[in-house]
């Protein structure tokens, strides 16, 4: 990925890795975090939200929602399984869940959306999980023209996760970044507690 | 019943009323704008590829292409946007959408009010064969 002006963000929540280092960051991640994974092609995100469910699912106890944007369901269940992930146990148990982002985050509302995140972490609770790891694709938000939403969307996870056993990684694609303003960048990041930006492989 | 004669038949039909359509793909994802380009190649359509929908836009002039192929979620601009701006340049041109997923057309509507006259939408995957006949049956349209 060439190197993308990040403006004022502070350099120690600006994390350059490539895939692998990025997984091995997410592996320390706790419940009530909201971070931020920039990458520039659909290769990197697969191998990273592969490994980090296969973490959640298997070692950490956790539910996995992932709401996709760029790919389709049967292509994140197929990379899944490549991951040796069980993925028709663990949707069958309701521990796994994948949906389009554009089918749910705004539909009906933003407000709708946070609520069923909230009920599915208390259902996963409930279940004997110990919480929820989401990883959403934000490019529904540019694609369905609600890139003033985006901001308070954002503002909106903060709330959600700071008191919550449910952590959001918001995945943007570099080029859906690189369309908004300066200070809109430099806010959404202001808003993660990290940002993760994929180095490309060699 | 549809032999395989018919097929063959039905086949060389298409080609030969393909010949002469210039096509442009654009489509984030490399596999699909290589598998349509030589698929439609073979059936006799001249076409260019892009995976980025900003570079397709800057190389674009009109009377370049016959048909379009665009993806509609692409990161950067999106199939709809793309459009809107390559119709500026070129009002003639043909579209057909490309999808992975069922989208609602209807509420991008009031955003793209050109899509009341698209009627050709797409939905990954498709056979080359239903790709040549969709592309024929829209250059005729």
């Amino acid at each position: 990925m060439s190197r993308f002006s990040w403006g004022k963000v502070s350099n120690n929540r600006l994390i350059h890795e490539n895939s692998l280092g990025i997984g091995e960051h997410l592996s320390k991640m706790t419940l009530g975090e909201h971070n931020m994974l920039i990458y520039a092609d659909i290769n990197s995100l697969r191998e990273i939200y592969c490994s980090h469910s296969r973490k959640s699912l298997q070692s950490r106890n956790n539910a996995v929602i992932i709401l996709y944007h760029y790919e389709s369901k049967c292509s994140i269940r197929n990379a899944l399984k490549e991951f040796d992930i069980e993925v028709d146990r663990y949707e069958a148990d309701r521990s796994l869940i994948i949906m389009d982002a554009n089918e749910i985050i705004f539909k009906p509302t933003l407000d709708s959306f946070m609520q069923y995140l909230k009920s599915l972490e208390g259902l996963a609770i409930k279940y004997g999980k110990n919480g929820i790891d989401v990883i959403a694709d934000m490019g529904s938000f540019r694609h369905l023209g609600k890139e003033q939403e985006l901001i308070q969307g954002e503002n909106r996870f903060n709330i959600i996760t700071a008191d919550s056993r449910s952590s959001i990684m918001c995945c943007y694609h570099v080029k859906d970044l690189k369309v908004l303003d300066a200070a809109r960048i430099n806010e959404i990041h202001k808003l993660h507690l990290n940002n993760f930006i994929v180095e490309e492989q060699e | 019943m549809v032999t395989e004669n018919d097929s063959k038949q039905d086949m060389l039909q298409t080609s030969v009323q393909a010949k002469k359509y210039r096509v442009m793909i654009v489509d984030d994802e490399q596999d699909i704008t290589t598998i349509f380009k030589i698929g439609l190649e073979n059936n006799e359509f001249v076409v260019t590829t892009f995976n980025d929908p900003l570079e397709a836009l800057s190389q674009f002039r009109p009377r370049l292409y016959d048909l379009l192929i665009l993806d509609i979620r692409m990161p950067g601009m999106n199939g709809f946007q793309l459009y809107e701006k390559i119709r500026d340049i070129d009002n003639k041109v043909k579209v057909c959408f490309l999808t992975a997923f069922d989208e609602f057309h209807g509420e991008f509507k009031t955003s793209f009010p050109f899509l009341e006259e698209v009627k050709c939408y797409l939905k990954k995957p498709i056979t080359v064969r239903d790709l040549v006949k969709r592309l024929v049956d829209l250059a005729n349209s």
